[in-house]
């Protein structure tokens, strides 16, 4: 989707009751402007008005052609998930709606079955894209999706079936000779050898031979192992071409079938795989031999798919709203070229800045507590903890980033360290989160094998009583993931915003941290000696200021609430 | 289905002296291990040059392509300076199985006479190909006399090295002073 420069931004909280969520459509226009130029630039040609005769209503339920993007018919789904969007659908399903849509082209542009296939690829699914294109100039849109020869060819054999009809002129295409195939076989009178250009082979006999529309013949036994060796090699033989060098014709099911008939199931695969792949509305689950689809209308959103893979559906990455998707790309990239740099600053232990012990981080908490000298300090910057309390009036003073650096240095090398520290900054505050995150991951599934404990044996405590704790920790989870993500969108902020747009942004996750803190030493501690009252109100008030940061970077950062 | 027969029908046809400026032949028994020969053509820096090609043919083939790569070193923007690695596309994703090595070795002496700078596969040779061509041409010229020409500045580091330099300092030497042999060897010699 990276053609798409929009800066769509995922909320993930658009289903919040907020009774002002409606003010969100201004910040959006970025992206309905992309949407109402791809609808105007689509309606042009209607399909069901080009002077084509023969076409007209040939499918009255044919959707309107005004959305731009192929979207799945609406009675496919359930009534109870049709407005579900993005929703999940297992792969097989898809099937008939592939084969649904390719009917609907079979018959709009009276084109034999086995040429549908290709042209739907070439245009990416979007029928109403193959559909302008075709109409525009049939003959070169059928080329470009190598189809052109098996699209004529039909048409001859309807043109021979209905001799008196002659209005088309000829083509190159009718006048050249059409080799023996399977279904036509030369005359018996010209027992001609053939040669097979591939095996060279020139002792073979017409039935022995095989062509594609293209008429470029070879023998049985290299088509076999033409084909067989395309779809060995994976999803891009759909894209394969007639053996003949320089002949552009698409090789489809019906050789397939014909020439290597065991492996049609396998072809079948790849064709369907290729519909998730290239619709714009559908993203497969990154999940580990996952086959389930989302599929969206709205072209954004995060799903959570039955196996447990949480993503996003315009990148499929794991969801990462406050950043857009095009960002995090750019940062996870950027992350990968410094992390050699990076990492030195990253060993999992440190030594206590008063007493100089080691100490592990194992918790998610950034409140370390040196077990040696009881010294209270920050993970990310080593600074005595309480400098980040709301006593000193400095709340959680770690996310901002301070060029402390001589910046009269104008330097191309002092420049390039600066930027680097910046980089730095950001990618630390990042990776801390991004460990947490996956500490209070490694805490839920505790907590859930606890449940379960729980609820089989008759303890003190019941099931339902640690069912708070669940909550909080998936929430912990949560927070987690949003303020890693804070810090990317942070780092791809303007440094030099005059605006207080980057200082408000940073109030609201210097809060979202505190809080964040908070929740995780309180949930941190055993079940006896649990405040539970707390952790309840705590997770509350982190709700509600996850929800707030993401709401204002959704209003475009203008709006203070 | 092998591919044995079709390879020695093809090699039958692409023998030495067929009369097209490139043949392969096998490097020993084994008909999947071929040595190309492609002669540069005329009016090309690569002119009076013999590159020699290695050539492995897959198990696949025709199927699959013929894997191809410079053993003679040469100086052009869609091969590797380094390890003679070919940016071509019919010897990729462009392969058909009705092409043959053959028609392969031509599209390689084509490629030759015509490079595809947008394409490349060596950037520092592209660069100098589009930003400075006479500078390419003289290098290209350059390599082609020292690594492809068995007659002519093959001689020189012949003479040099029979004057007790190693061949690789004497190469060096001519190199750095324009191919002039006395002032090689008084460089070689620290005058
Ligand atoms: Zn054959
Ligand atoms: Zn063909
Ligand atoms: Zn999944
Ligand atoms: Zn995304
Ligand atoms: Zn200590
Ligand atoms: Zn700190």
């Amino acid at each position: 989707m990276s053609e798409s420069d929009s800066e769509e931004i995922e909320y993930q909280y658009s289903d919040d009751s907020d009774s002002d969520a409606e003010e969100t459509a201004a910040p959006q226009e970025d992206s309905g402007d992309e949407e109402r130029k791809e609808e105007s630039k689509d309606e042009k040609p209607n399909p069901l008005k080009t002077p084509s005769g023969k076409h007209t209503n040939a499918n009255p339920n044919a959707p309107p052609t005004g959305s731009s993007r192929f979207s799945l018919s609406p009675d496919y789904s359930s009534p109870s998930s049709s407005t579900e969007d993005p929703r999940l659908v297992p792969s097989s399903s898809l099937k008939g709606e592939m084969l649904n849509v390719l009917e609907e082209i079979i018959e709009m542009l009276s084109i034999p079955e086995e040429a549908a296939g290709a042209l739907m690829r070439c245009f990416k699914w979007n029928k109403e894209k193959l559909i302008a294109s075709y109409f525009d100039d049939p003959e070169r849109c059928l080329q470009k999706a190598g189809v052109l020869k098996r699209v004529r060819m039909l048409e001859d054999r309807q043109d021979a079936s209905a001799p008196t009809k002659t209005s088309r002129p000829l083509t190159p295409s009718r006048t050249s000779p059409r080799t023996a195939t399977r279904s036509t076989p030369l005359p018996p009178s010209s027992p001609l050898p053939q040669t097979c250009l591939i095996c060279c082979d020139d002792d073979l006999t017409p039935s022995e031979m095989y062509s594609m529309p293209c008429s470029h013949s070879f023998c049985c036994d290299c088509w076999s192992g033409f084909l067989g060796n395309k779809i060995d090699e994976g999803p891009s033989c759909v894209y394969a071409k007639c053996p003949q060098a320089g002949c552009e014709e698409i090789v489809s099911g019906e050789e397939v079938k014909a020439m290597a008939p065991s492996k049609i199931s396998q072809w079948d695969k790849y064709e369907l795989r290729s519909f998730v792949d290239l619709n714009k509305n559908t993203r497969w689950c990154p999940g580990t031999d996952c086959t389930m689809v989302a599929i969206t209308k709205a072209g954004v959103g995060d799903v959570k798919c039955s196996c447990g893979t949480s993503f996003c559906v315009k990148c499929g990455e794991e969801p990462h709203t406050p950043v857009v998707c095009k960002d995090l790309s750019l940062w996870l990239e950027k992350c990968q070229n410094e992390s050699e740099t990076a990492n030195w600053i990253l060993a999992n232990t440190k030594k206590c800045p008063k007493c100089a012990t080691r100490i592990e981080k194992n918790q998610g908490c950034n409140h370390m507590v040196c077990q040696q000298c009881k010294h209270e300090f920050c993970w990310i910057c080593v600074q005595p903890w309480e400098d980040h309390g709301a006593n000193t009036g400095g709340y959680y003073k770690c996310n901002k980033f301070s060029d402390k650096s001589n910046s009269d240095d104008q330097s191309d090398a002092a420049k390039a360290q600066r930027e680097l520290d910046r980089y730095l900054h950001y990618y630390q505050r990042y990776h801390a989160h991004s460990q947490a995150q996956k500490f209070a991951k490694k805490q839920l599934q505790q907590t859930e094998q606890r449940m379960v404990q729980l609820q089989d044996g008759s303890a003190h405590t019941s099931w339902i009583d640690v069912q708070f704790l669940k909550t909080a920790t998936e929430q912990l989870v949560e927070c987690r993931r949003v303020l890693k993500y804070t810090y990317t969108f942070a780092y791809y902020l303007d440094p030099s915003d005059k605006t207080g747009k980057k200082e408000r942004f940073e109030h609201h996750q210097e809060m979202l941290e505190k809080f964040t803190e908070n929740l995780s030493e309180l949930s941190e501690q055993s079940l006896d000696k649990m405040d539970r009252t707390g952790v309840v109100n705590m997770t509350r008030v982190v709700d509600r200021f996850v929800k707030n940061l993401c709401k204002y970077v959704e209003d475009g950062m203008e709006i203070e609430d | 289905m092998s591919s044995d027969p079709r390879i020695r029908k093809e090699l039958k046809e692409c023998g030495p002296d067929n009369g097209s400026g490139v043949f392969a032949v096998p490097v020993g028994d084994d008909i999947h291990d071929l040595r190309g020969e492609i002669l540069g053509s005329e009016d090309t820096p690569f002119q009076g040059g013999i590159f020699n090609i290695e050539i492995k043919v897959p198990v696949q083939y025709p199927f699959e392509p013929p894997k191809m790569r410079f053993i003679t070193k040469i100086w052009h923007p869609n091969i590797s300076s380094q390890t003679g690695a070919i940016c071509l596309d019919i010897l990729k994703d462009q392969w058909s199985p009705a092409l043959t090595i053959k028609t392969a070795l031509l599209s390689l002496q084509a490629l030759l006479c015509a490079a595809e700078p947008t394409d490349p596969q060596d950037a520092v040779v592209a660069e100098m190909y589009i930003k400075n061509r006479v500078e390419y041409d003289r290098k290209a010229k350059e390599w082609t006399d020292t690594y492809a020409n068995p007659s002519v500045n093959s001689g020189k580091i012949q003479r040099v090295v029979e004057m007790g330099f190693e061949k690789e300092k004497a190469v060096k030497a001519l190199e750095e002073n324009e191919w002039d042999e006395e002032k090689a060897v008084n460089a070689l010699l620290g005058m």
